[in-house]
């Protein structure tokens, strides 16, 4: 994400560093100023909200790059990370079934949760919706497959009204209940969403 | 011409007989509040300021106003009531004014005072010895560019608005009564600005104790956000070979250079009188006074914070 504040007086480069930062959970804020006092004062603005900022300087226009949330350490961590991949990827399933239910569709499910963790790059974050909540709560197979994910650092999220629809929500074994802003939060920050 | 602008004085002074000179000065400010009443409280006390800082007793006033012909009338009316309840109590009678037009709106006084026999106070006759008043915390600028970026609390808001109003006059009558050598109001260049004048004025140099220094609480948490003026940036630049800062309280550093709208007045006294002086502005409803610092014979650098 850019922003451009170049021009405007004191405090205002910060106050639009503040707005900007306020709807990014995870990236690289990049603010553009032409003056010494807004650069230095969006720099200690990011560095007093716990991010870490750089900054270049080129033709009297200072670009300053403010890292949020953990851009050194999460993505080491990361299987994807050794390969040089942090796409952010989001697998969004809102069945428990591949394809129709015809006694092989369940068990393919089955097999394609099991197989996510040998991908190279993970996916961030797994959503699941409609009869999808049953992987995550009766289904003792997924729910084996994602726990080894959610032990990867893998974000398992169900949703909480199809839970209580379905009156499985005392059964969830993995992850975390979920609602629809959370949903839609990740589904736009992704850089790839894969749908079951 | 008695002062002029050789030391960077707050108003000049010229004689007009054996015992009589004028003292005029001119400043005007764009809005540090939202309250239009009191932006013209304010504007006019941050006039009348310079008059006091030199010992004077305001006279006459001129007015300086700019505003955008959009904006609503009674804004201006407010404005304008502010400044002149605020010129009446200071026995200033407005004369008249010159009005232009202008995208923001500035407000701002040129004052005519007196001085009587001579005496008045400059801000370069600081003496080795001395020490330093000053007589309101430090950081106006700073939470009146948090309020412009609508950060602050209402209960900060009116904290600065209460600091602003605080008039000098009060205070400048009490120095008469004390072995008084300079005085000066800060404003636009700062603590350090101001007092970097003081020293260098009379070829001394000064030393300022930063645990000394009342600062205004929500100043210390806007600075480490970077809610901080241009001005307090380009006044540090002005000013790096000038100073010396020595105290592990770096964060504070940048309040030191804060430009204050109706800062209060720096004061340089006999180390007898201090206390006393002291005593008298606080009773005078100065709360924030105290001594900060104190002037030594020249060093190698005109101004040390410690």
């Amino acid at each position: 994400m850019k922003i451009d504040a170049q021009g405007k007086p004191c405090p205002t480069p910060v106050i639009m560093t503040k707005k900007a930062l306020e709807n990014i959970d995870e990236g690289i804020l990049t603010v553009l100023v032409d003056n010494f006092a807004s650069k230095e004062n969006v720099i200690k603005f990011a560095q007093s909200q716990g991010h870490t900022a750089e900054f270049s300087e080129a033709d009297g226009v200072f670009t300053i790059d403010i890292a949020i949330g953990y851009p050194c350490e999460l993505p080491a961590k990361q299987q994807g990370a050794a390969n040089g991949n942090t796409e952010n990827i989001v697998v969004f399933i809102a069945t428990d079934s591949i394809g129709d239910d015809n006694g092989l569709g369940k068990t393919l499910m089955n097999g394609f949760i099991a197989n996510l963790i040998n991908m190279d790059t993970l996916p961030k974050t797994i959503i699941m919706v409609n009869s999808a909540i049953n992987l995550s709560t009766i289904n003792n197979d997924t729910v084996a497959a994602l726990q080894l994910l959610a032990d990867k650092d893998v974000e398992i999220l169900s949703c909480g009204a199809c839970l209580t629809f379905f009156k499985v929500e005392h059964d969830l074994k993995v992850g975390e209940i979920t609602d629809a802003h959370r949903v839609m939060t990740r589904l736009f920050e992704a850089d790839k969403v894969i749908r079951l | 011409m008695v002062v002029g602008f050789e030391t960077s004085d707050d108003a000049g002074v010229f004689k007009i007989d054996d015992d009589k000179s004028l003292v005029q000065t001119v400043d005007f400010i764009t809005p540090v509040v939202d309250d239009p009443y009191k932006f013209g409280q304010i504007a006019a006390l941050n006039s009348l300021s310079d008059v006091y800082a030199m010992g004077g007793t305001p006279l006459t006033a001129m007015s300086i106003l700019m505003y955008n012909c959009d904006i609503d009338t009674t804004l201006i009316q407010q404005m304008m009531q502010g400044a002149c309840d605020e010129l009446r109590k200071a026995n200033c009678t407005l004369v008249g004014g010159h009005t232009v037009e202008d995208d923001e709106v500035k407000l701002g006084f040129s004052i005519t005072g007196t001085v009587s026999n001579g005496k008045f106070y400059r801000n370069s006759t600081v003496r080795s010895g001395d020490l330093l008043i000053y007589t309101k915390p430090l950081g106006i600028g700073i939470v009146a560019t948090a309020l412009k970026g609508e950060l602050t609390t209402e209960e900060e808001t009116s904290q600065i608005e209460t600091i602003m109003l605080r008039s000098n006059a009060k205070a400048a009558d009490l120095l008469k009564k004390y072995d008084v050598s300079a005085c000066t109001d800060v404003t636009g260049f700062g603590l350090a600005g101001h007092g970097f004048e003081m020293a260098a004025g009379a070829k001394k140099s000064i030393a300022i104790e930063i645990d000394k220094i009342p600062f205004i609480e929500s100043a210390l948490k806007y600075a480490e956000m970077g809610i901080i003026p241009a001005g307090a940036y380009s006044n540090k630049q002005f000013m790096d070979a000038e100073y010396i800062f020595s105290s592990s309280d770096k964060e504070k550093e940048i309040i030191l250079f804060d430009p204050q709208t109706a800062g209060g007045l720096l004061i340089g006294v006999a180390e007898a009188d201090a206390s006393k002086l002291l005593a008298d502005l606080l009773a005078a409803g100065y709360p924030d006074a105290v001594v900060i610092g104190n002037v030594t014979d020249p060093t190698t650098t005109a101004v040390t914070f410690i």
